[in-house]
Order: structure tokens, then sequence, then C-alpha cells
């Protein structure tokens, strides 16, 4: 395998994507939906989330930590809420069931909630949101993890996840507004990424087990933790600590599911990695006029957008830009996949039997 | 409101002393009666937990609005129209109190019918802290979520010069049992203005991240936001790279979230500037969730009990300082005012009483 950083059209990165969940084991209407999902991370730039989580995915149904053939079933069903168990698989096939019930609810009532149980890693928050958005409604989603390496404010140890948040809210003249954040202050891709560059930390991503401000990145590894957004106490990161525990209560109680920080999360249902989802879709068809909610949210980014930038090379933007303008460069580009992921699943191919699209 | 104290004397007062005094200035100013209860609750709450910019410290700055008709202190709150699970409410033009509780009352009654409901309000003023709302639906068992927008520009997105939002805060209630209520109410921006205010009567320069210079450029000088004209406050994270584009976020939902439903002025946008005569048209939103719609058999409350027990047998980085979760400083503030009645500050006592004066009303802090 070369050096070098190779692009490859979206198709073949999701026909790649698909052929691994199909060998592992996966059934193919599950397939179909996750590698769209996944592939439209890669297609955002948020490289985390996309082809590079199936190494990750090999090894956890390998080691039976996921049931990638769980089957979904409805606990419960109300007219604006519904409980969904995911039979301990990944989260993408539950997720994408559970926001499109949730927006059918909401058409029709105005407002709806699903949560989900028993589930496993089901990729970047913000699409789930984005599908709400597309049919003209507000949407949410939050969800656990599966390991507690974010500490709470005054706490030398980790409590909680990145759980993330995810708000998406629908335009006519922009795209949608798309939040997708973790309640961390950053992703430990990020810490990763200084530590491979043999650059300091800046204080404040990461502390050390006495709770201390990190600034050598290689030391993360050793059982490291990341900080709540705020980063320090004077920098406000007891706000991003309760960002953090309100996501916690949304997945973890809400649903049902076992909370990160307990020392048996994800042990005690063989083949679950138990882990919640919820998901909100309201349509703002029943508070004003159509078309008003959307011409505000327009009229909010124009303005946002039209704001006096600090520096002429870096304009202000707004929540999925960032993403948006990624998303544009790739459809020309293709999708970069660097040297050691694509060795990585060269590798991985070999060892599943799958075929391997990315040579 | 340690700068509005000065060097005189701290008295103590209770609750209920607070109250009356709200009540006597809100009818001075002409608030119906049948507004003026609901009001002096919710403000004189912020004082007893310990919310001080919140509390009576406002009546110098209602006094300033009503009487410079920025607010409509008898504005009617109306329903504007209503269905099964939401509704919009106009609020006259008034003080937020009075909408607020309504729309939280409106709320709680639709998501327990229902299982989950909310409603949006606009043509609203300040409507105090907005835990308090969140902690009336978590009181009836519900889970609760509330923003609003607000006045003052003062905080810029990342990578702008100019302030485009307020501290568009947004809490967020959950019930438990054995603990007290998960009551999480924050400003999206990284510190309250009255900090950056601390620090520039006390002389000392400010964390680098708190505040932004007139060219954007992160400053340690107080008299940049105090002072002169320009200065921004940061969205939380302080900076691009501790993830002030997260904060920044946030405050744009809580603009969305207070402003898009219920068709409240954008505060970013100069053209919504004179939208509504005697109004400040503040937007605010509720959503609240019945849990027990989800989960009859894994009680909801006992698993925040056990969030909350486990964080707080988190290991503290100062043996001194355990780790507290969203709610609890308040909690313990208020255990603690029960006990020696309310603070208030001789500077804050003398603002009220010129209020008073020249309102005609009563001054009760003596």
């Amino acid at each position: 395998m070369g050096q070098d950083v190779m692009y490859y059209s979206a198709d073949i990165i999701e026909k790649q994507t698909a052929a691994f969940l199909s060998s592992f084991g996966m059934p193919d209407d599950y397939v179909e939906i996750t590698a769209t999902i996944m592939t439209d991370a890669d297609k955002r730039g948020i490289d985390t989330h996309g082809i590079a989580c199936i190494p990750n995915y090999y090894t956890r149904s390998k080691n039976n930590w996921v049931t990638l053939d769980g089957k979904i079933t409805t606990v419960r069903d109300n007219p604006l809420t519904a409980l969904l168990d995911a039979g301990g698989g990944l989260g993408y096939p539950v997720a994408h069931k559970a926001m499109n019930i949730a927006i059918e609810k909401a058409r029709k009532l105005g407002l709806a909630s699903v949560a989900v149980r028993n589930s496993a890693h089901f990729g970047a928050a913000g699409y789930y949101t984005r599908m709400a958005a597309s049919e003209g409604l507000v949407g949410f989603a939050f969800t656990g993890t599966s390991a507690p390496r974010v500490v709470p404010a005054l706490a030398a140890e980790g409590r909680l996840g990145t759980n993330p948040i995810a708000f998406t809210a629908p335009t006519r003249r922009n795209r949608p507004f798309n939040l997708d954040m973790a309640t961390s202050t950053v992703a430990s891709g990020k810490i990763r990424n200084k530590a491979v560059e043999g650059q300091p930390l800046p204080k404040g991503w990461a502390v050390d087990e006495n709770g201390q401000p990190m600034i050598d990145a290689t030391e993360y590894f050793n059982g490291a933790n990341m900080t709540s957004l705020g980063g320090t106490r004077e920098m406000g990161n007891h706000k991003g600590y309760g960002l953090g525990a309100m996501v916690e209560i949304l997945s973890a109680c809400l649903t049902g599911s076992s909370l990160v920080m307990s020392p048996d999360h994800g042990k005690r249902t063989p083949g679950s990695m138990e882990i919640g989802h919820f998901f909100i879709a309201i349509a703002p068809t029943f508070f004003r006029e159509r078309g008003a909610f959307e011409d505000t949210t327009d009229q909010l980014i124009d303005e946002l957008r039209a704001t006096e930038p600090v520096t002429p090379d870096q304009p202000v933007m707004v929540a999925g830009e960032p993403e948006n303008l990624i998303e544009e460069e790739r459809a020309k580009t293709g999708i970069p996949i660097l040297p050691g992921l694509r060795e990585k699943l060269n590798n991985l191919a070999a060892e599943t039997g799958t075929n391997f699209y990315l040579s | 409101m340690a700068e509005l104290g000065g060097k005189g004397e701290v008295k103590y007062f209770p609750e209920e002393i607070l109250r009356k005094q709200i009540s006597v200035l809100m009818r001075a100013w002409g608030m119906p009666e049948d507004y003026i209860a609901t009001t002096a609750k919710a403000m004189a709450d912020a004082d007893a937990c310990g919310i001080d910019t919140h509390g009576i410290s406002m009546l110098p700055p209602y006094f300033k609005r009503q009487r410079g008709k920025l607010i409509t202190i008898d504005g009617p709150v109306t329903i504007v129209n209503e269905t099964p699970v939401s509704a919009l409410i106009d609020g006259g033009g008034g003080l937020g109190y009075v909408p607020g509780v309504t729309a939280t009352k409106l709320v709680i009654k639709k998501a327990k019918k229902i299982g989950m409901a909310s409603v949006a309000v606009r043509n609203s003023a300040h409507f105090g802290a907005a835990g308090y709302y969140t902690r009336m639906m978590a009181a009836e068992g519900l889970v609760g979520i509330t923003t609003t927008s607000a006045a003052l520009r003062k905080v810029a997105p990342t990578f702008s010069k100019d302030a485009k939002f307020s501290t568009n805060p947004i809490a967020f209630a959950a019930p438990a049992k054995r603990n007290k209520t998960f009551s999480l109410d924050m400003a999206t921006t990284t510190v309250a203005g009255g900090k950056v205010r601390n620090k520039y009567n006390e002389n000392l320069p400010l964390p680098i991240g708190w505040a932004n210079d007139a060219d954007g450029k992160p400053t340690t000088d107080a008299k940049v936001i105090i002072e002169e004209q320009g200065g921004t406050q940061t969205p939380l994270g302080g900076t691009y790279e501790l993830g002030s584009h997260k904060g920044y976020g946030l405050a744009a939902m809580v603009e969305i979230l207070s402003c898009a439903f219920s068709g409240a002025k954008i505060m970013a946008s100069d053209s919504d500037k004179q939208k509504v005569p005697g109004s400040m048209d503040i937007g605010h939103f509720f959503l609240a969730i019945n849990p027990k719609i989800f989960n009859p058999d894994t009680p909801f409350e006992e698993s925040v009990d056990q969030m909350i027990d486990d964080l707080h047998a988190s290991t503290p980085i100062d043996p001194d300082k355990p780790v507290l979760v969203a709610g609890e400083p308040e909690d313990i503030m208020r255990d603690e005012r029960t006990q020696t009645g309310i603070p208030v500050p001789s500077g804050l006592r003398s603002a009220i009483e010129d209020v008073c004066r020249e309102s005609n009303a009563e001054f009760l802090f003596i």
C-alpha cells in the first residue's frame, strides 16, 4: 500500500462500508441504512464517525459487545412517544427508525419524542436531526456513550461520556442550522492528533488522574480524561458538566439504560453496550403560519454571516456550515482516506474475507 | 452584588418582605392586581436561592424600563393559539413572569395529559431566572426545558468582532426522589456579566477567554466591557481553541427556540428593533416531557437519583470541594438564607429607596 492520501467517491466508500458490515453478519436492511449514514459522515468531513469506525465495530462484534443482527422491537407506543429496544445492535438502524417515528407523529400531532434503549454507537447525532429538518421539523438528538472519560467540574475522575447534543432547525433560503456537539471541550481524536504531531495540549483539553491540567499529549493515553466544555473552572466547565449530565438524564434515565459511570455499564446484558438515545421532533406549524419559523431562522443565519469577522479570511459561520463546505468540496475531490486507515481496512478485509475496493 | 453593597451595612430580610416590596412597587407602576403575586413570588425566589442578579436587584432597571415605555407593565397576557400539545402566548409587552408562569402551567397541564407539550411566548420581557420555570415542571414530575432571548447584545459569535447575542440562557430540570431536583440554569456565555464587573471593581485582570476587545482579540482588561463600546463577552468555551463555537452554537439554538417558534424579534437584527412599540419583544420557549410515559417499569426518578449519587461520589480534585450537581449550590444557599434571611446590601437598598420615592411607594427595607 502506498503512503499517499487517496481519494474515493462516496459510492465506493459506501460500498466498502456495506461490504464490511455484511461480512460481519449484519442483515441487509440494516446494512443499507448503516452504510448510508456512516458514509454521510465521511462526505461531510466528520471522519471520526464514518468508515474509520469499521475496525472498532468489528472488534465489538467479534467480542459479542454488540449484536449486529439484533431485533428492533417497539416496547411502548403512545400517540406522542415511543420506546424502542435495539436488541443490542449498532445504533444506526434503530436511531433512523426512532427519528422516522418521531417525524411521523410530530407531523400529525405537533411534536413527539422517541426513546431508545439497549443500543450502541449510532454515528453522528446530527444526521438524525437533519432528517427532521428536511421534513420541516425541528429535531433534537441525544445519546449516551460507552466510556466515562469526561470529568465533572471539581472532580479528578471521569464520570460522563462525551454525551453529544444535536439540534437542527429548518430554513428556506439557507441550509438548515445544524448543531452537533460533544459536551466535552474537544473530541479525543483532536488530542490524538496533537500526540501524533508531538505538540503540547492547550490547557483545558485534558486532565491527569489528579484532575490537574495535562499538557503532554503523549500521556493522554495512560488513563487521562477529557474536560467538560469550558475546560477549567474559571472558564465555566461547570456549564459543560451540567450539559453532559443533562444528556445522561435524557439518554440513560429516560430510556431505562444504564448510567455510563456505573461499574457494570455495558456489562449487564451480553451482546449489548446498553447505550440509550433520545429524539425529539417539533412541528413549527403548530405555533405559527407555514414558513414563518424558517424565515426567522434564515434571518438569524443571514445576520450572523454578515457579522464583521476578526480577520477577513475567517468569515463568521453558523453551525453546520463547516460540514456543508466540506461536503461540497468532497463532492468534487472525493473522500480522502489516509494511508494508515487504508492499510487497517485492507488487513481487516483479508482477515474477514471481505471484498476490498480501496486499492 | 458586592459592587452595590459598597462599604455600607448588609441587612437581612425574610423572603416575605422581599415579596412585599416587589408587590408594592409593581402596584405603584400599574401592574394588574392578579399579576402581582406571581411576579413577586418568582422574583423573590431568585433572591432566596442566591441568584442575586435576577431578584430585587432588577427593580431599578424595571422602573426605568416601564417609565421609558420599553415595557407595558399592564399588558394583557393572551393565548394566541392552542392545540392539545402546544400553545403560543402573547406577553402583551409586560414583564415576563406572568407570561412565563402562564406558559409553564399550560405546558405542565398538557404534558401530564398527553406525554409531552411545548409552549412559545412572544412580545414578553425579562422573566427572571429560567430555572424557576423548569423547577415548576420538575415539581410536577416532568422533565422541563426553558430558553429565552434577552435584550442586550453583548456576546460575539466565534470569529466575529460584533456582539450578536445576549446571554441566551438555557434551563433544564429533572425530578429526583431522594435528592433535590437536578436543575441546570446557565447562560451560554463563558461567565455572567457580573463576574466581569467584579474583576473591574477590584482592578483585577480578566482570565483570557472571558472577553474580547473591539477588534475581537482576547483581552484581560475589564474596561473594554464596562467602560468602552465595542468590547464583547465570549460564548461558553471562551476561545476557538477551547470550543467557543459550541457555546456560540448553543446561543444560536436558544435564539431559534425562543424567537422562531414564537415570532419574537431576533436580537441580532437591527431591522427588528422597533417591531413592537411598548415591548422588548423577548421570546421564551418551554418544553415538558412526562418521563413515566416511556418507562413505567424503571422509575425515572430512581435513575436520576443514582446518577446524582454517583456524581457526588466522584473523587474530588480538592477534598474540601466536593463534586456537586446542577442546582445544588442554589439549594445550599436557599437553606442558608432560610436561616439568615436574604442579604440586601446598602447600595441596593438605597437604589430601591430612590425608586420607591419616585414611584410614591412604601420602602420596606428599613
